[in-house]
């Protein structure tokens, strides 16, 4: 057992374990928090699979973009509703689209012929391929535009969904 | 017992070899070191601001009439920390206790990991704890943690006015923040590095000077994300109370402040390290543990033209402050990372030589920039002059629309 | 040697404990004496009343979500920045398409009003 399995196992423990927590929450507010923390777990073991520019991402961009937009969501309509009011008319039909979903994430993934080892080592300096593989032409050019056109979307629909009438 | 030779044993550990053991106490130690820098700092720090902004205003700021605060109050810091210390810390009866309590810890905490990627000097004094390949991502990415904090600290507080503070102060942060990217981008594309030994290394001619215009950018931005004047409606002191930190008291208020000028301080010394060079300065190859000092009185002045702002400014509302964000910093910050790209590669593509030659053509862009954008607000403002004239004089619109 | 990344989530830690130290001092050192009217939530002196209620603003959230998208554009630029000085003209013409297209909505909507804070 060398010392980065330990630290994997920690983290993944934390952020699943964090994640069950989300779930199992009394105040949604509460649960917003330890999904951070679960958030948190993930970008701790980013660091482990050497990747300090991915966890850095999932910091800036998961938890300061879209932790913060739940949370604001959470704060605003939170109003809306009564403290503990019971929001789930029928459990036993939520209960089973949630284990047949959960049913097909495992046999996706079981499916998929995973490796036991790593088999890609590291590149130095993969960032700058990165980079320089997002524009290529013969590369990811074509996802690299579409991204863009994605959150244009995001943004116009969204705007226009909540303008003032 | 065997005689041990303490000096080339702790030669050895800071080499790199050594026992395990001494080599990490010595990097406990000097986190411990660096962590304490902006601390220090700040005590120094707000005790010259409030003089200086006191000066500023035509007032004298603390002094030690009567009080055992030294001449000239240099120690009325340290009397103020003392006092808030001993302060009751009040939890408000409905408020939720843990997150109430870990929103001024995580305050504090932020803002002094920063410091994990901030070189005070050249590598051969080796004044920085680490030096990570994305050392500017991680500045923006420990910054993104900042609005939970605020977040934390309203919603728990179960108070009307601090939840509205938190919201509002929560806005402007994420909006600034995107200005802050854009403009921190262009001295990463130019030294082709996010590390910052790296930036400060390539600033041959630092980039305050190629592309004033980025640097411009990037200390507004960055203005709003410490939460200085103008956009200072987090703290909104006649307005919302204390706007997300009313509810708190003693040391825990203490730490909202303390974390305010902590980062303000390290938005300085990053703007410093980007835009005016870090460390560098005349002899530093020669002398290099000159290079904190350089670093340090360009960080100090940079803080000091904060505290002018502060002095001088009134304070813009949060639709205001949004306004400016969506509908000129972000464009601003858009427009000019493009242009300096563009113009960068079109001159490496005609030959032009690094160095000055580069940071001329670079100024001229940044130059064409600015006074396209000088020359669209003031079209724009005679418009609206216009607008507004005919609006008031309707019985001149027939006439012109006949003519 | 130690690893780098070791040392980022040592220093982490010292952050924390930075963080926590002056909260325990300031525990030890305040007097606790809770009462009534310290306990109640701040009303410039007046007592509340009612729930603690604010008005329902969609607008934080749509500024949080122009937020996120342009988030995930400057993202993308991160590794791009990187490669810069490797690439030819024909990828900075590619970035500028990239932010000029999210710069193209930001425009539009500047220009049908839905930028506007209430």
């Amino acid at each position: 057992m060398s010392l980065s399995v330990v630290l994997f196992l920690v983290f993944a423990v934390l952020a699943i374990g964090a994640a069950i927590r989300v779930v199992f929450c009394h105040r949604i507010f509460h649960g917003a928090m330890w999904l951070i923390v679960s958030f948190f777990g993930v970008a701790a073991i980013y660091m482990l699979l050497e990747s300090p520019f991915l966890a850095g991402i999932q910091l800036f961009i998961y938890i300061g973009g879209v932790a913060v937009l739940t949370v604001i969501a959470i704060m605003v309509t939170k109003r809306v509703m009564a403290p503990n009011q019971r929001t789930l008319n029928d459990p036993v039909s939520a209960g089973i689209v949630a284990l047949a979903l959960f049913g097909v994430m495992v046999w996706m993934i079981l499916s998929l012929p995973l490796p036991m080892a790593p088999t890609a080592p590291v590149i130095e300096g993969g960032l700058e391929l990165l980079g320089a593989a997002l524009v290529d032409p013969q590369g990811f050019l074509l996802p690299f535009e579409v991204v863009s056109v994605m959150m244009l979307v995001v943004l116009v629909a969204s705007l226009y969904l909540g303008r003032e009438r | 017992m065997a005689d041990v030779d303490v000096i080339a044993v702790l030669q050895e550990a800071i080499a790199g070899g050594g026992p395990l053991w001494l080599q990490v106490l010595l990097r406990v130690a000097g986190a411990f070191g660096m962590a304490l820098v902006p601390l220090v700092s700040v005590v120094f720090l707000i005790w010259e601001s409030r003089k200086v902004i006191a000066r500023m205003q035509d007032r004298l700021g603390p002094t030690n009439a009567g009080t055992p605060a030294g001449p000239w109050a240099i120690f009325q810091t340290v009397a103020d920390a003392i006092k808030i210390l001993t302060k009751e810390l009040i939890i408000p009866e409905g408020a939720d206790k843990v997150v109430f309590i870990i929103a001024p810890v995580l305050v504090v905490a932020v803002a002094i990991a920063m410091w994990a990627v901030i070189p005070l000097g050249p590598p051969e004094t080796g004044l920085q704890v680490v030096d990570l390949e994305i050392g500017a991502f991680y500045v923006v990415a420990i910054g993104s943690l900042a609005p939970f904090s605020m977040i934390m600290a309203g919603w728990s507080s179960r108070n009307k006015y601090a939840d509205v503070g938190a919201f509002r102060a929560v806005s402007q942060i994420i909006g600034y923040e995107i200005p802050q990217i854009m403009s921190l981008l262009v001295p990463v594309l130019l030294a082709g590095s996010m590390s910052l030994q790296e930036i400060v290394a390539s600033q041959d001619v630092a980039y305050a000077i190629s592309v004033p215009l980025v640097a411009l950018v990037y200390f507004l931005a960055m203005l709003a994300e410490v939460g200085k004047l103008p956009f200072e409606l987090a703290e909104a002191d006649s307005e919302l109370v204390a706007g997300y930190f009313t509810e708190y008291s003693g040391m825990m208020f203490g730490a909202f402040y303390l974390g305010e000028f902590i980062n303000a301080f390290t938005g300085s010394v990053v703007f410093s390290l980007l835009f005016l060079g870090g460390w560098r300065g005349p002899f530093v190859d020669v002398v290099p543990w000159l290079g904190p000092v350089y670093l340090l009185v360009k960080a100090f002045l940079v803080f000091n033209v904060m505290n002018l702002f502060w002095a001088s400014m009134p304070r813009l509302r949060i639709d205001q402050v949004l306004a400016f964000n969506w509908k000129a910093l972000v464009p601003m910050g858009l427009v000019v990372f493009l242009v300096v790209a563009l113009t960068d590669k079109l001159m490496w593509r005609a030959g032009v030589p690094e160095g000055w030659a580069r940071a001329a053509g670079l100024l001229l862009s940044n130059v064409v920039v600015g006074g396209a954008t000088a020359l669209l607000l003031v079209w724009y403002k005679r418009r609206l002059m216009r607008r507004r004239a005919a609006r008031f004089a309707p019985a001149a619109v027939p006439a012109k629309a006949e003519a | 040697m130690i690893h780098p990344y070791a040392l980022v989530g040592l220093f982490l830690l010292v952050a924390a404990i930075f963080g926590v130290a002056p909260q325990l001092i300031a525990w030890y050192l305040s007097p606790k004496k809770p009462s009534h009217r310290k306990l109640q939530a701040y009303e410039s002196g007046n007592p509340t009343f009612g729930e603690t209620w604010i008005e329902f603003k969609p607008q934080y959230y749509l500024f949080g979500l122009a937020f996120v998208a342009f988030d995930v554009e400057a993202a993308f630029l991160f590794p791009w920045a990187l490669a810069y000085h490797q690439l030819a003209l024909y990828a900075v013409v590619e970035a500028i398409l990239f932010v000029g297209l999210l710069g193209f909505g930001l425009i539009y909507v500047w220009r049908k009003g839905w930028l506007t804070w209430m």
